[in-house]
């Protein structure tokens, strides 16, 4: 058995305490959407990314990486806020967000395995998953302010939380 | 994932303000995957992957107006020898920077030629997704028959819905 002490330490490593302030479920649910949105839209498109992305390892099959990953974390953050799975979704949201905002404005021609998904026109799903993405990663960021060891204590010996 | 229907918005995500506890979390995640999935009809939709122009008459009225038009649209290029070819160049939809150029108008069953100037692949899909569906890939060019039936058929782009023009056909 620990000591209450090595425990404490412990936690405050590994960023393992529980944090389950309303603020931060709040923070988890806008989250989880945006990453569920993510994963929809992406598993959605990705019929399509065959055709209009066909070189290297396939535009759909990207798609298909982004939304299995996208819905893999929104449900790991989902039943474990951590801040290490903030960090991941917020990595997961942004390295969707990157890429459609870098392929509406850029031509970019195929790099390696990439095949060029240049798509300078708007779609239904393109704004929903811009928006789902802006969202997953901006709150993602503050769940990782929320639940990162340090400030977790901070907040939890400045703030009275019930 | 079924098929695509690319006109329908999806609901965009709304701020779940009143969600206290995972069990809620896990109950509204089901609730937005199950209402956005209701969006799509996947019974309602045809089956999406057909290459060559689907017309209900088949094949004996297509090469005797195909065989007309060829006639038609080579009159003034009847001293060159190679009329097949002729009659390629002549009936061709380019599409460059995602914009399609569709010739004025097309004969019945005309043999048309489908050039793809861009990086990424396109589509010339009629709007019922039936008449005709064509794939063409980067840089590549295809060809597909155009409508037995004189009329006006808007097509779009499967991958980029908004690129969108019309096929006249018409006789000669
Ligand atoms: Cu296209």
């Amino acid at each position: 058995m620990t000591t209450g002490r090595a425990a404490t330490r412990a936690d405050s490593r590994r960023g393992d305490a529980p944090v389950t302030g309303t603020r931060e479920v709040v923070v988890r649910a806008v989250v989880v959407l945006g990453l569920v949105v993510d994963a929809f839209v992406h598993l959605r498109m990705a019929p399509v990314m065959d055709i209009a992305a066909p070189g290297g390892i396939g535009g759909g099959n990207l798609f298909r990486l982004q939304g299995a990953v996208a819905a893999a974390v929104a449900l790991l953050l989902l039943v474990l806020p951590r801040w290490w799975t903030y960090a991941l979704a917020a990595a997961v949201a942004l390295s969707a967000l990157g890429p459609v905002l870098l392929y509406h404005f850029v031509d970019v021609p195929a790099i390696g395995p990439i095949p060029s998904m240049y798509d300078p026109l708007w779609s239904p799903e393109k704004v929903v998953s811009i928006v789902g993405e802006a969202l997953a990663a901006g709150f993602a960021l503050w769940g990782l302010a929320l639940t990162s060891p340090r400030r977790g204590q901070r907040s939890r010996s400045l703030v009275p939380h019930h | 994932m079924t098929t695509m229907d690319v006109t329908t918005p999806l609901p965009a995500p709304g701020a779940p303000r009143l969600l206290l506890r995972g069990s809620a979390l896990v109950l509204s995640v089901g609730l937005l995957a199950s209402c956005v999935g209701t969006d799509d009809d996947p019974a309602a939709a045809p089956t999406t992957e057909t290459i060559a122009p689907q017309t209900s008459d088949a094949a004996t009225s297509d090469a005797a107006t195909s065989d007309a038009s060829a006639d038609a649209t080579t009159s003034d290029d009847d001293q060159t020898s190679d009329d097949d070819e002729v009659e390629a160049e002549d009936v061709t939809i380019v599409i460059a920077d995602f914009e399609y150029e569709v010739p004025d108008s097309v004969a019945p069953g005309a043999e048309i030629t489908i050039r793809n100037e861009d990086n990424v692949g396109h589509t010339v899909t009629s709007d019922d997704e039936t008449t005709f569906d064509v794939q063409v890939g980067p840089g590549e060019e295809v060809t597909m028959t155009a409508p037995d039936e004189a009329g006006e058929f808007p097509f779009f782009c499967r991958p980029h819905p908004n690129m969108k023009a019309t096929l006249v056909v018409e006789e000669g």
